[in-house]
């Protein structure tokens, strides 16, 4: 059980960083 | 030192830029969709991928949309190559029968091939059966490596462009570039590589008989395919712990040679391919002066320290004309000291030698090169972006000089590109001496270290710089298969891969809608040697600066203390 929640927290924390990346270049086009 | 081993250096940079040549005007015809000799072969091929993946190759897309795409390819990989990673046991092909790796260090894995920076916080052939190397990890020497290749290609339409938003397609782009660029070469240098004595084979091990009457169970995998993606496309992830030492990663001074050329030439031919794509060809000429001017005054400063004496030979009263420790006897120093300038100047990160026992200004000048931004020659495309970015900077610099409006290639540099520019540099210093910081003083960091004092801190900075500079190459004498470091090494890569392209995407997207104006008498000319040493002089300052302090706390130090040790010992 322990590895299947680090297994959820390491994939959605990866996929939350691109989540920023993507926020990040939008918010680029106000410059 | 010997003249041979200077010539070697020599000869091995200018046969590298003389092969970029041919291969950055066939590169610049395939990032502009025209025909290649390869057409008759590939075009059906093409034309089935863009059917399978619904892509309409002539739609083309802005900067957003661009981006949005690499980072959709990139998060959509990420997943899966932690997916085959972790569940490894339960897929075919893993003679050697291994479990799947952990949660941290599938993460750390995942991140580091699918950014291009192939770090590497475990074993290979204790840990990685041949299907998680084959389908994961060396299909994302090519693709990751296609990305970055990618948005260079972006970068180059936009500054070819006449107010225009559109820079092309990334999923046209990264199936162009894997199909004509990366795997038909790829696959005649590994038929190279067979035929120079590397293995290519799905057999777990062999076992070899010694002279002493034992048993050694040797692994095996097919080592030739991934090496030579693993060069070209700038990976450096190895199938053996030893890396490119290892005999069947490279077995002998030839393939050492091949190896070196392959993994800059397509950086150099990126620049090159620019030049022809933007009508720039002596300014093209220009960048690649200036990244094989580092490379060369690197692998000198390489060769150079690696050939004082160093204490404990001193100290035994031994031959210390070479410090030899860390290094392969079939290669020498002149072929290490140049594999080192070309692995840490272009993002490749494969070693022939340990860099941690190297002299401290030969640990120094290959982390240095890491950190002026793995941009000479850089990696395949991300070198050429962040190269150009460098530019950008350097017209800034000289246009505030003369009072003018800065120009480059055509285009105005303007406040916005600019803004955009730094934001780009910035990343990487924040993520290298920001997390390199924090793990000096953090003890769960330093558990993992093995040397204490200027070592120790080399060790921490080394492994963030080539994090953050997606390299991958490792100082050696740090244990980083453990959840911090595989976590803030993951989210170091991210940040040098993704918080740099981005910018650099929102710099082609604000350049492509620009007009493209002709060279006027106050156009400051970017082809000819004042460029050159101005862009030299931007990057060494831009790099001095921002780790200077850093440094001198580290291989400078310990540079010092070897000097104090070396007379002592006499």
């Amino acid at each position: 059980l322990e590895r299947q929640m680090l297994d959820i927290i390491y994939i959605l924390g990866g996929v939350a960083i691109f989540i920023v990346f993507a926020a990040y270049a939008y918010s680029l086009r106000r410059i | 030192m010997d003249p041979r081993g200077w010539a070697e250096i020599a000869l091995t940079l200018a046969v590298t830029v003389a092969l970029a040549w041919p291969l950055g005007i066939y590169m610049a015809r395939v990032w502009q969709g025209e025909k290649t000799w390869l057409d008759p072969i590939l075009k059906p091929v093409e034309r089935l991928v863009y059917a399978a993946c619904g892509v309409k190759p002539e739609k083309g897309q802005g900067w957003i949309a661009y981006s949005m795409s690499f980072l959709a390819f990139s998060v959509a990989s990420f997943v899966v190559l932690y997916l085959i990673l972790r569940f490894q046991n339960l897929l075919p092909l893993n003679p050697q029968g291994f479990a799947g790796l952990s949660p941290d260090l599938s993460f750390n894995t995942a991140i580091s091939f699918v950014t291009n920076t192939n770090w590497q916080s475990y074993v290979p052939e204790q840990v990685m059966s041949t299907f998680s190397q084959m389908a994961g990890l060396t299909s994302h020497n090519f693709l990751s490596a296609a990305a970055g290749i990618a948005v260079a290609a972006a970068l180059a339409r936009a500054f070819a462009a006449n107010r225009a938003e559109n820079l092309g397609d990334f999923w046209v782009d990264l199936t162009r570039i894997s199909l004509y660029v990366l795997l038909p070469f790829a696959i005649v240098i590994a038929l190279v590589f067979v035929a120079l004595g590397e293995p290519q084979t799905l057999l777990a091990h062999v076992t070899a008989h010694t002279v002493e009457g034992g048993k050694q169970t040797i692994a095996l995998f097919p080592v030739a395919s991934q090496e030579a993606i693993k060069q070209f496309g700038t990976n450096g992830g190895g199938l053996f712990n030893a890396n490119s030492a290892h005999p069947f990663e490279n077995p002998n001074a030839i393939t050492n040679f091949i190896e070196i050329v392959i993994m800059n030439v397509l950086s150099y031919a990126c620049a090159i391919a620019f030049g022809r794509i933007v009508l720039a060809k002596r300014d093209a000429r220009a960048l690649v002066a200036v990244m094989a001017i580092f490379v060369f005054v690197a692998a000198g400063v390489v060769y150079a320290a690696e050939t004082q004496p160093a204490p404990a030979l001193v100290a035994a009263h031994a031959d210390a004309s070479v410090n030899m420790e860390g290094k392969e006897v079939r290669f020498g120093a002149p072929s290490t000291a140049i594999w080192t300038a070309a692995t840490t100047g272009a993002s490749d990160g494969g070693v022939n030698a340990m860099h941690d026992s190297y002299m401290p200004l030969a640990g120094g000048m290959a982390m240095f090169m890491i950190q002026l931004g793995e941009i000479v020659p850089g990696g395949v495309g991300s070198g050429l972006y962040g190269m150009i970015v460098l530019a950008l900077i350097s017209v800034f610099v000289a246009g505030l000089m003369v009072g003018r409006t800065p120009e480059y290639l055509g285009k105005k540099v303007e406040a916005r590109e600019i803004k955009y520019a730094m934001l780009a540099v910035l990343i990487l210093t924040v993520s290298i001496l920001g997390f390199a910081g924090v793990a000096a003083v953090v003890p769960v960091a330093l558990k993992g270290l093995e040397n204490s004092g200027p070592h120790g801190l080399s060790e921490i900075l080394y492994a963030y710089s080539s994090a953050t500079g997606n390299n991958g190459s490792a100082f050696a004498g740090l244990s980083a298969n453990v959840p911090y470091w595989n976590a803030t090494l993951g989210v170091a890569m991210l940040l040098g891969r993704f918080a740099y392209a981005i910018p650099v995407l929102a710099i082609a997207g604000s350049m492509a809608v620009k007009p493209k104006l002709g060279a006027t008498a106050g156009t400051f000319p970017t082809d000819g040697p004042l460029f050159v040493g101005l862009l030299v002089g931007v990057i060494v300052i831009m790099g001095g600066l921002q780790y200077f302090p850093a440094l001198a706390l580290g291989p400078i130090v310990e540079h010092f203390q070897v000097l104090h040790a070396v007379a002592a010992a006499r």
